[in-house]
């Protein structure tokens, strides 16, 4: 870990949110030694009461100390420590005289493919990396998923139909930048089949209990199938959520805004309300058009390219007006989110505390 | 992020494909035992605290998660204010048995007719909470002593409060009193408890009345919390308050603890 990277993790939240991230990636991993080694335990309860413990570290360290939460980070995402971390909690539970099985661990843990855990600073920064981008698409996930189910409307959101169609397209062979106009009968079959094992497998999940709406549409999936415009559709609007998500809650907002759901929260509120404010409409537009130029460079950090900007109306006049527009709008929004130091496009000095700032993806 | 690290193409492709392969792996929301940890421990999203609410599996095992791990200081700040993500919180609390509805409301023209003799209105959730309130209201005296026993909490080795909160209709709850418990006498069924006087208030004698089952150690209080610390102190009968003067000295040089103990011994409840 180099120090810039230790000197990245400034909340505990954002320590929590990344050893989260390997934990839920790990789980069935990490279940698997405990049911392996220790028969007698119940291995959820031990991963689980681990993971407790871990996060009682975390908290019980100082705010004013990055240096110990990058330490403590490094130490509980790395696969081997947490295995060693494991096997002693449960020789600890089980009593010494499980010491025989509990060594079944440690074999199990040089069988590991190699790589897995990294050692030399630049992997383990490369796997933090890993795990932030995860955490934050899955808090960008989540917090759409949530403001479908809520709000739908005028307010960016995705459902959880769209994101199932999303999957079973790239989870399926095909290559993923065939047009859905030229699926075949038979592909778009597989895909409803896919589509709605998801949906049964939420629905379990979820005890039985959950959005009602998703057996409906399941029952009607595999009645009906699953139309080929209903596909380009969800892959935009999945795509597009994301995109603005990414842009307004992540390049315009304070660092790690990305890994927390209520933050996602709260600063897409204030670009949905933008609309209804006076001005707000023309802010909101100009938003939207340039959350596709972002882009992330060594020099640049992740902000809005201008020179992939585009104006297919011409009607904002030349590049130097249309960026002036997209810092006008960013200015405006984040006056409003109040935030300090949004990436903003011209990288101007009022706003800007560190020119290279990367966003989690 | 290294400065090191090449430029990532972050087109919508990109995006797409990462979205599609972390949902795959695990759909976003509770769907995962680490989600809830995480969310019981720092607090749910609306969202989430209404899918709790609606799935029994769901709530059971925030039952059991909460009593092997309090709620920690976090939910219950974020079940205080009114808007729904904190009126979400504070029904999981309720419904979890992390908090108590003190409910028994006071019938005041009937008792006003047995002068003399108090109005005694118990809650009892020995069985589950193992906590009992009882509220002996003196309506000619305009006095009202509150007692709460708790059979879970051990306040032998240190200073555990909980707190009692009035909860209006459109307003945040209010922390009225703190109680701290001392270790309860022999022949009683209780572990700990404590006892208070208090000038009648209609607000003590109301059906929206809260308890935290979950002490909180008197000197972590804070907030709204340790601003009831002088009035607490002045209505606590004999016993307590030299359990919070012992708590206050207990406490480091400067703490604010010691000043509002202070202030509530020099005080008329």
């Amino acid at each position: 870990m180099t120090d810039s990277e230790r000197d990245s993790f400034h909340t505990h939240g954002q320590a929590v949110a990344l050893i989260a991230t390997f934990y839920e990636a790990n789980y069935s991993r990490l279940v698997g030694l405990v049911r392996k080694g220790f028969r007698s335990l119940d291995p959820d309860d031990l991963v689980q009461e681990l993971f407790v413990k871990v996060l009682d570290q975390v908290d019980a360290i100082s705010a004013q100390d990055p240096e110990a939460l990058g330490s403590l980070v490094v130490r509980w995402t790395s696969p081997a420590y947490t295995s060693r971390a494991l096997s002693n909690l449960c020789l600890d539970t089980a009593g010494s005289r499980w010491s025989i099985r509990g060594d079944a661990i440690h074999t199990q843990e040089g069988a590991e493919p190699p790589g897995l855990d990294p050692q030399i600073p630049d992997q383990v920064a490369a796997h933090l990396d890993t795990l932030r981008s995860r955490q934050a698409v899955n808090a960008m996930l989540q917090t759409l998923l949530e403001r479908g189910r809520q709000h739908r409307g005028d307010c960016t959101h995705i459902t959880q139909r769209q994101l199932d169609v999303v999957v079973a397209v790239y989870n399926s062979n095909r290559p993923t930048t065939k047009d859905s106009t030229e699926l075949t009968d038979h592909e778009l079959h597989k895909l409803t089949l896919e589509i709605e094992k998801r949906a049964r497998a939420r629905w379990r999940d979820m005890g039985r209990c959950s959005d009602p709406e998703a057996g409906n549409q399941s029952a009607a999936a595999a009645e009906l199938g699953i139309s080929r415009q209903a596909i380009s559709k969800a892959l935009k609007v999945v795509g597009a959520a994301l995109t603005i998500t990414r842009y307004i809650a992540g390049v315009l907002a304070p660092p790690a805004s990305l890994l927390n759901p209520s933050a996602i929260h709260a600063h897409l509120d204030q670009f949905d309300q933008l609309r209804q404010r006076p001005d707000g409409a023309a802010h909101h537009a100009v938003l939207i058009a340039a959350a596709p130029a972002v882009r992330t460079t060594v020099e640049r950090g992740t902000r809005v390219e201008p020179s992939l900007l585009v104006n297919p109306n011409h009607d904002h006049g030349p590049r130097t007006k249309q960026v002036e527009a997209v810092h006008a709008a960013e200015t405006h929004l984040a006056q409003l989110t109040g935030t300090s130091h949004p990436n903003c496009v011209n990288a101007c000095e009022y706003h800007t505390q560190q020119l290279d700032r990367a966003i989690e993806i | 992020m290294t400065p090191q690290q090449p430029p990532r193409t972050t087109s919508d492709p990109d995006l797409l494909a990462l979205a599609a392969t972390v949902a795959a792996d695990h759909s976003p929301g509770l769907h995962h035992p680490i989600d809830l940890i995480v969310a019981a421990r720092y607090g749910f999203t609306s969202d989430q605290a209404h899918s709790v609410l609606d799935a029994p599996h769901l709530l059971s095992w925030l039952t059991r998660y909460w009593h092997n791990h309090p709620p920690t200081e976090a939910i219950i700040q974020i079940a205080q204010p009114v808007d729904a993500r904190g009126k979400a919180h504070r029904e999981l609390l309720q419904r979890t048995g992390a908090i108590i509805n003190v409910r028994s409301r006071s019938q005041h023209t009937l008792a006003a007719s047995t002068a003399g003799l108090p109005e005694i209105l118990t809650d009892d959730h020995s069985a589950e909470a193992g906590t009992v309130v009882v509220r002996r209201i003196f309506h000619d005296q305009g006095v009202m002593d509150l007692a709460i026993e708790s059979a879970y909490i051990e306040a032998s080795d240190t200073f555990p409060v909980i707190a009692l909160l009035t909860l209006g209709e459109e307003e945040s709850p209010v922390t009225r009193l703190l109680f701290l418990l001392i270790p309860a006498g022999p022949g009683v069924p209780a572990v700990s408890h404590a006892e208070s006087r208090v000038h009648t208030d209609s607000a003590f004698s109301w059906d929206e009345l809260l308890l935290y089952r979950t002490p909180i150690e008197a000197s972590d209080l804070t907030g709204t919390n340790l601003a009831a610390v002088s009035h607490s102190v002045a209505a606590a009968k004999l016993p307590w308050k030299d359990a919070w003067r012992r708590a206050a000295l207990a406490t480091p040089d400067g703490h604010p603890l010691r000043d509002a103990v202070i202030n509530g011994l020099s005080a008329q409840a």
